[in-house]
């Protein structure tokens, strides 16, 4: 008896053509007879579908995680790399990388530390921050959206939310942006070295500041997970210090590209454009078609932890890879009206799979709304002549999906 | 008259109802939506369905009385 031939596609996501225009290929992918492939480029199995990826952000049985179940020799998975072992200490008790029950666990300790009406004190703060970056940037004859607002803005949130002093925004900043090079499709030597050394930078640092807070209190989240208990369980020095990270690493690099890739969708969509500033649609809903139409996040990765899983009728090996493109899934026009169209008043944006679904469905979604509601409220009111001198030129990563600079003026033209 | 319900199983706390139509809807302290109306006057009945529409989750729910 031979084993079914499974459906293979050709996907490279390191392929220079595929990255200067991902959409028509992972159109024709997703629209084929093999939505579901295994890619033997990337040794995964790709999910392209909107209700396949959506199922899959749902199924215990796909895991972001598989040792809390099996060794890597159990799985036929390679071990971590041994010399890269700050970098896993940082992440071991990230949300993002643990399974039941030890994420549950967490989670709800975290949940009850990082609350909504945390987040919500922020909205005031966040414009605050926003007006005060751009007021100078639009006097520049050009300013880079990302390196001179963005990421200050973003970084700048974040140490207002963990309490921690602005001093510490630049080295924030630059570990966070070395950390998630390894979540990229073949990282460098040179690139995880870089990452080891930020993750144990970052954590030297983040355990001060915990150390600081317990003496003496203070306000915001760090100390709110240094104090949260649940009955007699707290959370762990380790624990803590990877949810910072992770809200760092996962939180940053996604609201930093979100506004850039989204405005500059923007800018190229003159009609979209006008709508914004006409105010026919709300900041809070355009945003959600930009993460949609060009996410921030184009590839997320799960295990197949068990023998019995299929996903959109494909059976998938035990110890597989499914690797979910959520450009792909975004543009699935099964759920979205012509998906291709950039429609800032679309209702149902917000289904794009971005902020993931089910137990991994991201923490700080709430906070990534409210940051980048403030920053594109502020970009409309204070660059309203907001246009793009060059044309942005995208990173050479597939994974964090964003560009090199987005090179703009909020002068009129002359 | 239909009636606003919340599956409180499947909402992941993303906020988006409640950052949309916050007339609508509350956030619990660990974020999970809570329906401030009970019955949906046709007056809201859109505004709903925008929210149910807008939920990644598919936790918005309008149940139709017999």
């Amino acid at each position: 008896m031979t084993e079914p031939t499974a459906p293979t596609v050709a996907f490279d996501p390191t392929d220079p053509a595929f990255l200067a225009d991902p959409y028509p290929i992972l159109d024709a992918i997703r629209e084929s007879d093999t939505p579901v492939a295994y890619a033997p480029a990337i040794d995964k199995w790709i999910v392209t579908r909107h209700a396949d990826v959506h199922a899959c952000q749902r199924e215990a049985r796909l895991g972001r995680a598989f040792d809390h179940m099996y060794t890597p020799e159990q799985i036929s998975a390679q071990p971590r790399d041994p010399r890269w072992v700050n970098f896993w200490e940082a992440e071991r008790f990230s949300l993002l990388e643990l399974e039941p029950p030890a994420h549950d666990r967490i989670r709800s300790l975290v949940s009850a530390a990082f609350t909504p009406r945390r987040v919500l004190d922020l909205r005031q703060p966040a414009r605050q921050r926003a007006a005060e970056l751009l007021s100078p940037l639009r006097e520049r004859a050009s300013f880079d959206l990302l390196h001179d607002y963005a990421m200050p803005y973003s970084i700048s949130i974040i140490c207002e939310l963990l309490g921690a002093d602005r001093s510490y925004e630049q080295l924030f900043l630059d570990w966070a942006h070395s950390m998630v090079r390894m979540y990229e499709v073949g990282t460098s030597e040179q690139h995880a070295a870089e990452a080891d050394r930020a993750a144990r930078d970052f954590v030297a640092c983040i355990r001060e500041l915990i150390a600081d807070t317990r003496r003496s209190p203070r306000d915001g989240l760090i100390s709110a997970l240094v104090s949260v208990h649940d009955e007699d369980d707290t959370l762990s020095e380790a624990e803590i210090i990877s949810t910072v990270i992770v809200l760092l690493n996962a939180g940053h690099e996604a609201t930093v590209n979100t506004t850039g890739n989204g405005i500059a969708a923007l800018l190229t969509h003159p009609d979209q454009w006008q709508r914004f500033l006409a105010g026919e649609v709300e900041p809070r809903q355009a945003i959600e078609e930009l993460i949609r139409w060009n996410p921030p996040l184009q590839m997320f990765e799960r295990w197949a932890l068990t023998e019995d899983i299929t996903v959109g009728g494909v059976a998938i090996p035990f110890g597989a890879k499914i690797a979910m493109l959520y450009g792909a899934a975004n543009r699935d026009p099964r759920v979205f009206d012509h998906p291709e169209r950039l429609d800032i008043g679309r209702v149902n944006a917000s289904r794009h799979v971005n902020f993931g679904g089910g137990i991994h469905a991201c923490l700080g979604a709430p906070l990534a709304r409210i940051e980048l509601e403030a920053s594109f409220s502020l970009i409309r009111e204070l660059c309203p002549e907001l246009r793009l001198v060059s044309e942005p030129k995208h990173t050479n990563a597939f994974v964090i999906w964003g560009y090199e600079a987005v090179r703009v003026s909020a002068q009129r033209a002359a | 008259m239909a009636q606003l319900r919340i599956d409180t199983v499947a909402c992941k706390g993303h906020g988006l109802c409640f950052f949309g139509w916050s007339q609508l809807f509350d956030l619990r302290e660990d974020g999970i939506a809570v329906a401030l109306v009970d019955q949906i006057p046709p007056d809201i009945r859109q505004d709903v369905e925008d929210a149910a529409a807008a939920c990644p989750e598919r936790a918005i729910l309008v149940v139709e009385e017999p």
